[in-house]
């Protein structure tokens, strides 16, 4: 029984940490740009299945999207070379170099065999820029536009990201190689390997993230953008810039999420969605916009959906989406006590 | 008949007509084409509303399973079961609304995805009485007192009538009461509640009749196909349905019906086309998300706009009714309305407001003034009721202050110095809002066209405010069009519909003209020998000294003077608030 307990107690956790990713870059975004982004865990897949393929020895089909989307970019711009024909040359020019570097170094990765991490590594490397280059499709043109039209732009990118991932790698799910394979024996319980790397990996990133925008002056800068956009444009920060830049982080953290998932479960091209979505019930504890509640809500989703796979595995879906309810009451009473 | 009637009614022949003409295999199509369409019209309502559903399938579904459930266990006509399933569905919309809609803050599509996901789960999980992910099949047809409709043209038909009908009912709640509140929803929320609507209940109502929609289409799904299961009701028919939505734009119902007619022709088209290709699994989502996110991005009000403009234009409406009755104020001075004790507002580390005390008799013609900054528009919000103070009390016609939307029924209306009109509204429907609180004909009452004559009244009344500011010409100009000097006029006879005993004015001079400035003061004045109050927040001073009888002066939230105009402005304390501490500084 305690056995049990202790078991569903590591899982919970493991599930909660991966979920923790999620948050954290549903919250980045959201706080940055004011898009509640659903599209958010198609990143997820996208790691996952990037990193299947590179350690299969594959070029991987992320290429063909970061390469396809970099010539987009330079056909969005093409309005640029009547007025200012060097900038437009300097932008198409770096991005294809751009281009060419993410397939050298894939290349070399693959025919060197990088350890997991090292291919890990790559994987972000190709799947964090896809971030930048949705949020120029999509965020940037209409900067002003409602949180509504966001969410329902971020649906279709989610459909079509999704699509694309069924087109690229079919319907069949990838194993993928554990960073380290085996595990501890804690007490009774054991605890594999990867749970440790997970719990290590998101540690860390949250460190980071905590880091990067207390200590350095772009981290300020992100921050000052999630507060107040207006205000931040005013004292000069570039809020495109910040709005991308929340983008590409938010990209990599659910990349990395994918990366440490997907030797649990197989990697697939639905993968993603669900992780997302779960993502956002425990940061809506947190009203999307608080990183400690966004991180005790995930938490919660962890823990139930560990518990209910144990006890009613068929209801786990339904148990942990339900989560949502309890939470919204929640946020009612602490509004009606910050109204009053 | 007009012409557009005319149009309106080929096309519903034609559409009605479609079953019998189309070969066997087409009328299915043309049949799921129409359910799907009642169900994008819930969401275009809501999209009205500035509010979405990501699981307006799972709507679908509970409509679904509910009547089909029903009917096949206990053999009850399926006509009853529907209605059932239907109320069913509308009371759990009710409570997921109430949970998420009283939040501020976005919460209704990641709640309503959250539930859409929920139900759709548990329709699958819930083996034992939904048979699970492989569903039921022999789910009694649609059929009321022995009758059975198995006939699919005739099935059809029906399905294309309530269509006709819903397009119809959603096209006069446009034009009502309740449909011009609904505009204000998305983004005017405070200046709605000031004018008597109750923004928090508007929202529900809209979000369940979104859901019953939803519902009846779902049980007009399953009758017809007769066989039951989870996957049809999955998210990926909600986010269909948001498509459908977006491509038929939000601006008109008619929009769920173009957007459902072309998604379904252009997934048949994309699935054959796949399919020739040898491309296996729903690879056509890729077309769906881009084609989403292109029309959000290049024409976000959908394709019915551009089908709008190829239409002759609608008739003139109704507006002959006999005028509002008008309240009579009382000629006795001493009355007093309005008392503010000890205000004070903290806005984080800022004192906006402290120890505001104010009093205003009936009849009185007061100005605030102050510097930029000084609090005057917070002291509006809190007296408005959009803002509650920190400390103090208002007492408002002798009683305590009511909820922000009861206000404009105790007699007092507001204008707002950042102007809160609907710019797609006409002129006339924006200063109609200001009658929501002396008409009562509600959402169905709307639906059904049962308010034509209320409604007309309200609009008689508009006009006849209108005329009265002037601006009879601009009536059926879109509100945003004009001039910021004329909106803020449209503002005035909006308050002036209201038919206040207290008017508040939140700088109405600013971007007017000198003729309107004059005409302003004229009407004004002429209010307040009618017994009006007026309390006015404004920055040109001559046209203030030219009209109040007593001035309060507000600074960094306090009020350092108060008296005749004359007084005040000799006061030193205000020359000094005004021009800075030294006078040489300000030259």
């Amino acid at each position: 029984m305690i056995d049990t307990a202790l078991f569903l107690l590591v899982d919970g956790l493991t599930n909660g940490l991966i979920y923790a990713l999620l948050a954290l870059s549903l919250v980045l975004v959201f706080t940055v740009t004011r898009v509640v982004n659903i599209a958010q865990g198609e990143y997820v897949m996208l790691g996952a299945l990037t990193l299947a393929d590179l350690l299969q020895g594959r070029m991987p089909g992320t290429l063909y999207l970061l390469v396809g989307g970099l010539a987009l970019c330079i056909l969005l711009d093409a309005g640029r070379w009547r007025r200012n024909w060097r900038g437009a040359l300097l932008f198409s020019t770096g991005l294809i170099v751009m281009a060419v570097a993410a397939a050298l170094i894939t290349r070399m990765a693959i025919s060197l065999h990088f350890p997991v991490i090292g291919m890990m590594a790559v994987a972000l490397l190709l799947v964090a820029p896809l971030g930048v280059l949705i949020y120029r499709f999509t965020v940037h043109p209409i900067p002003d536009a409602s949180t509504i039209v966001f969410v329902i732009i971020s649906v279709g990118v989610s459909m079509a990201v999704q699509g694309l991932g069924l087109l690229i790698w079919g319907a069949n799910p990838y194993p993928v190689e554990p960073i380290a394979a085996g595990g501890l024996m804690a007490g009774p319980v054991f605890i594999p390997y990867q749970a440790v790397a997970i719990m290590v990996v998101a540690l860390l990133s949250m460190g980071g993230l905590y880091l990067f925008s207390e200590f350095t002056l772009i981290g300020k800068a992100l921050q000052a953008s999630a507060m107040n956009r207006l205000g931040a444009q005013f004292c000069g920060i570039p809020v495109n810039l910040a709005g991308g830049l929340a983008f590409l982080l938010a990209a990599a953290f659910s990349a990395l999420s994918g990366m440490l998932l997907a030797p649990l479960i197989t990697a697939n091209y639905e993968m993603g969605f669900m992780v997302g979505l779960k993502g956002f019930v425990g940061a809506a504890m947190g009203g999307l916009a608080d990183y400690p509640l966004s991180l005790a809500g995930v938490m919660i989703v962890g823990g139930l959906e560990s518990a209910s796979s144990y006890l009613a595995s068929a209801y786990r879906d339904v148990l942990v989406f339900s989560l949502l309810i309890p939470i919204l009451l929640w946020r009612n009473a602490r509004q009606r006590v910050e109204t009053r | 008949m007009p012409r557009r009637t005319l149009l309106a009614l080929a096309a519903s022949l034609i559409l009605l007509g479609a079953p019998w003409l189309l070969p066997p295999f087409y009328v299915g199509i043309f049949a799921y084409a129409g359910i799907y369409a009642l169900a994008a019209i819930g969401l275009v309502l809501l999209l009205q509303a500035g509010q979405i559903s990501l699981g307006q399938a799972a709507f679908m579904g509970l409509g679904a399973y509910g009547s089909a459930l029903v009917a096949r266990a206990y053999g009850i006509d399926s006509f009853f079961t529907l209605i059932f399933s239907i109320a069913a569905t509308a009371l759990v919309a009710a409570l997921i609304g109430y949970i998420t809609l009283r939040l501020r803050g976005h919460y209704l599509p990641l709640a309503t995805l959250a539930y859409g996901i929920a139900l759709a789960s548990g329709f699958t999980a819930w083996h034992d009485v939904t048979g699970g992910a492989s569903g039921l099949d022999k789910i009694p047809p649609l059929g009321l007192f022995g009758y059975a409709l198995t006939d699919d043209r005739l099935y059809t038909q029906l399905v294309w009538v309530i269509v006709l009908l819903a397009v119809l009912g959603l096209a006069r709640l446009r034009n009502s009461r309740v449909g011009r509140a609904i505009t204000t929803l998305e983004s005017h929320d405070g200046m709605a509640r000031s004018f008597g609507v109750d923004t928090t209940v508007l929202r529900i109502k809209v979000f369940v009749f979104s859901a019953v929609l939803a519902a009846l289409a779902g049980g007009l799904y399953v009758h017809l196909l007769r066989f039951v299961s989870p996957s049809p009701f999955s998210l990926l028919t909600s986010f269909k349905l948001l498509i459908m939505a977006v491509v038929g734009g939000p601006a008109s119902a008619i929009g769920g019906v173009v957007g459902a007619l072309t998604l379904e022709s252009a997934q048949w088209a994309l699935q054959d086309l796949l399919a020739r290709w040898g491309a296996t699994g729903n690879l056509e989502v890729i077309v769906f998300g881009v084609i989403l996110v292109v029309m959000l991005l290049k024409w976000p009000q959908g394709l019915s706009p551009a089908l709008e403009k190829l239409l002759p234009k609608a008739k003139a409406r109704r507006s002959d009714g006999a005028p509002l009755p008008v309240r009579t104020l009382p000629a006795d001075r001493t009355d007093l309305l309005l008392e503010l004790n000890g205000i004070g507002i903290n806005f984080g580390g800022l004192q906006a407001l402290a120890d505001v005390d104010m009093q205003l008799k009936r009849g009185e013609f007061v100005g605030l003034i102050g510097p930029n900054g000084a609090g005057k528009t917070t002291l509006f919000a809190i007296i408005s009721g959009l803002l509650r103070q920190s400390s103090g009390t208002v007492t408002l016609f002798g009683g305590k202050m009511p909820q922000s939307h009861s206000i404009v029924r105790e007699g007092m209306a507001r204008t707002f110095q950042h102007v809160q009109l609907v710019p797609t509204l006409s002129v006339l429907d924006n200063v109609a809002l200001g009658a929501y609180w002396r008409t009562s004909s509600g959402f169905m009452r709307g639906l059904l066209a049962l308010d034509d004559a209320e409604n007309a009244r309200v609009l008689a009344s508009a006009r006849a405010v209108l005329r009265r500011v002037g601006l009879e010409a601009e009536a059926e100009l879109a509100a945003g069009s004009l001039p910021l000097g004329k909106q803020r006029i449209v503002e005035i006879a909006r308050a002036l519909l209201a038919d206040p005993q207290i008017l508040l004015l939140d700088e109405p001079a600013a971007g007017l003209r000198f003729q309107e400035k004059l005409m302003l003061v004229k009407i004004l004045r002429q209010l307040n020998a009618e017994n009006v109050t007026i309390l006015l927040v404004e920055h040109d001073m001559e046209l203030v000294m030219g009209c109040v009888e007593r001035l309060v002066v507000l600074d960094r939230g306090r009020i350092i003077a108060e008296g005749a105009p004359k007084d005040v402005q000799a006061n030193p304390a205000v020359i000094s608030a005004y021009l800075g501490g030294a006078r040489d500084k300000a030259a």
